[in-house]
């Protein structure tokens, strides 16, 4: 690689990395130093408050802000981990489904794949009214199943069409071998076709999972109290009657990113080949 | 066990038609061999025996046990791919058990049968790897010593070896056909190789565009072809073809080219009209011709048994002929050919043999 592209790179990674060092940063600081110009680069003193008041509600009192809406997330974070994970297993467990027909039984046409896809590329502001509408005359407003039937919904045409690049590299014949040796057609699936696009599923259930995880638009227009999850609850330290609660804030959005760090080196090995299709040429 | 036999068999592929009425009867224990260029229907035909094709009409029968509605697990065939479709996550082992295991085959004894064909196979010290970390070669005995186990009556082997190496491809060849005599089993051996099909095969059925051109032994079909395809498809090098026509001579007919005659002895009834005369290039004689047909040597190709002589006769018309190692010539020099006397064949202008 050149010395040029090395540059650019290192410039790159300075543009990404700076609002999560920033936001690290800030999570640190005492309440003080939030907003100081010019700006304190490193908490002092370090303080982890920020993170007792985020996280465990601890030290409200002595604060300067009270509000009604300030909970503890703990509930936001049951909802996310409940909502992101099911709508995510479903979605997942759905495409492959779907994909598999594609893939071997041509069920639906390229046109209707690609129209799929579409659906993708509508903003979704224009539908959050719409489904506001149908939600509370279907009596699904913040609810559960409201809110991860619209996840499913949204995140399947990425499910079917990663879940379809890894069946389609599967040799039909690998398949035909197992039924010419007597296994029936499930059998086929969970012997030789899951074991081998086992890699290219976990990349699909982490990718569906970071859409899930952080999704604000429609959780925010979807809930209320009931269910609101973390990205939702993450925008309740900035408001007209908070005032900007940034360190608070920052706190919890760490609290928020960390699971989904873990998790994704935590299946490293399967990302690496799982996003570089074309594991099973030989 | 191991009897075939295809009625009528018919293929489409949205309003293509892949086979066309295939009428097929195979023998028990017979090593057959389907052979033509690709896209003839060959692989199409095997594929609707194993089941894995649904055959547009037609008929199927297995053992005289109508198949059509059988699935492929059920119909006790065994099959190995072009790309062997070994089970890549699976060990050698596993790979071998897997049909005894979907067979519900007690753990115990299917151990004895794996490790038994592994034996034969000679594959006995890669049962613990995966197929990724075997040789070509390997490969293949694993994908044989995959169908081998479920005890088939019979055996569908789709250009197997067409992956492998000229050498390998050869030994492979030779194992294939000890393994068929060791068995006495049905064979049905897909290739477009046309030396594979000679060496290996007790009935050839040469295809092309989905139909039959011609059932019969490798001499048969050598020697008695009954169009110009199959003619051309057979040897190495392929046959000669000469553009004349024939003519009526006072002692019977003769194919005319270029001002000289070949008599066509053997084949009064020959209408005179224009004809393709077909020559092998070992009938093709070069040495101590007298009065024959004038050629410039265009190419000179020593292979030790023999020597490969490329004659240009007019007009960039080309003939290959084979000749004795000893016969020294050099390229560019004008030498006479004579085909009186050798094998001909006579093609009408559609490619029907006349003669």
């Amino acid at each position: 690689m050149s010395a040029g592209r090395y540059v650019v790179l290192c410039l790159w990674l300075v543009v990404v990395l700076f609002p999560i060092f920033w936001s690290v940063m800030t999570s640190f600081k005492p309440p003080y130093q939030w907003f100081t110009w010019p700006p304190t680069w490193f908490p002092n003193p370090f303080t982890l408050n920020n993170y007792r008041v985020a996280w465990f509600g601890e030290l409200l009192d002595t604060q300067y802000v009270q509000s009604a809406s300030i909970q503890t997330p703990f509930h936001a974070l049951l909802n996310s981990v409940f909502i992101a994970g099911t709508s995510t297993a479903l979605s997942v467990a759905l495409g492959m489904l779907l994909a598999y027909g594609v893939s071997r039984y041509g069920i639906l046409s390229e046109r209707t794949l690609f129209r799929f896809l579409m659906l993708r590329m509508i903003p979704p502001i224009v539908v959050a009214v719409p489904i506001l509408i149908y939600y509370s005359t279907l009596g699904l407003l913040d609810s559960y199943v409201g809110l991860i039937t619209i996840y499913v919904v949204s995140t399947l045409p990425y499910s079917l069409w990663m879940t379809k690049s890894f069946i389609d590299e599967i040799p039909v014949e690998v398949e035909q071998a197992a039924e010419l040796l007597g296994a029936g057609r499930l059998r086929t699936i969970w012997e030789v076709v899951l074991p081998l696009i086992r890699s290219g599923v976990v990349a699909t259930f982490m990718f569906v999972l970071i859409l899930t995880w952080s999704e604000y638009l429609l959780a925010l227009t979807l809930s209320a109290t009931h269910i609101s999850t973390l990205p939702v609850a993450l925008s309740k330290y900035e408001g007209a009657t908070e005032g900007r609660l940034y360190g608070w804030q920052q706190a919890m959005s760490i609290g928020v990113t960390v699971p989904l760090i873990v998790i994704g080196y935590a299946i490293h090995r399967h990302l690496v080949r799982g996003f570089s299709f074309g594991m099973l040429k030989r | 066990m191991g009897e075939i036999r295809l009625t009528k068999l018919r293929k489409e592929f949205k309003g293509t038609v892949a086979v066309q009425a295939m009428d097929l009867e195979i023998k028990e224990s017979e090593f057959l061999v389907l052979v033509g260029p690709s896209g003839c229907g060959k692989t199409t035909t095997l594929r609707m025996i194993a089941g894995l094709e649904e055959p547009t009409s037609g008929e199927i029968s297995i053992d005289g046990r109508p198949s059509n509605d059988l699935e492929p697990g059920q119909r006790n065939i065994g099959m190995v791919f072009q790309n062997l479709a070994l089970f890549p996550h699976k060990t050698v082992y596993e790979n071998i058990a897997f049909g005894p295991r979907m067979k519900k085959v007690p753990a115990t004894q299917s151990r004895g049968l794996v490790e038994q064909v592994a034996k034969t196979m000679h594959i006995g010290h890669l049962l613990a790897k995966l197929p990724a970390q075997c040789s070509g070669g390997e490969a293949q005995r694993v994908a044989l010593a995959r169908t081998l186990v479920t005890n088939p009556s019979a055996f569908l082997l789709d250009e197997p070896l067409s992956n492998l190496d000229a050498k390998l491809r050869k030994e492979m060849r030779a194992e294939i056909d000890a393994l068929h005599s060791r068995l006495s089993k049905t064979f049905i051996y897909v290739t477009h190789d046309q030396e594979e099909a000679m060496t290996l095969a007790d009935r050839i059925v040469v295809m092309r565009d989905g139909r039959i051109e011609q059932v019969g032994t490798p001499m048969e079909i050598y020697y008695e072809p009954v169009n110009q395809f199959v003619a051309s498809f057979f040897g190495s090098p392929a046959m000669n073809l000469i553009a004349g026509e024939v003519r009526r001579k006072p002692d019977g007919p003769a194919f005319a080219f270029g001002g000289n005659d070949v008599p066509l002895d053997g084949m009064e009834e020959i209408p005179d009209g224009p004809v393709t005369l077909g020559v092998r290039p070992e009938a093709v004689r070069l040495d101590g011709v007298v009065g024959g047909h004038p050629a410039r040597v265009t190419l000179v190709e020593p292979l030790g048994k023999e020597t490969l002589v490329y004659l240009d006769y007019g007009s960039e018309r080309l003939l290959i002929a084979v000749a004795n190692p000893g016969f020294r010539v050099e390229e560019g020099a004008s030498v006479e050919f004579d085909v009186r006397g050798g094998r001909l064949y006579v093609f009408d202008p559609e490619g029907r043999r006349l003669g």
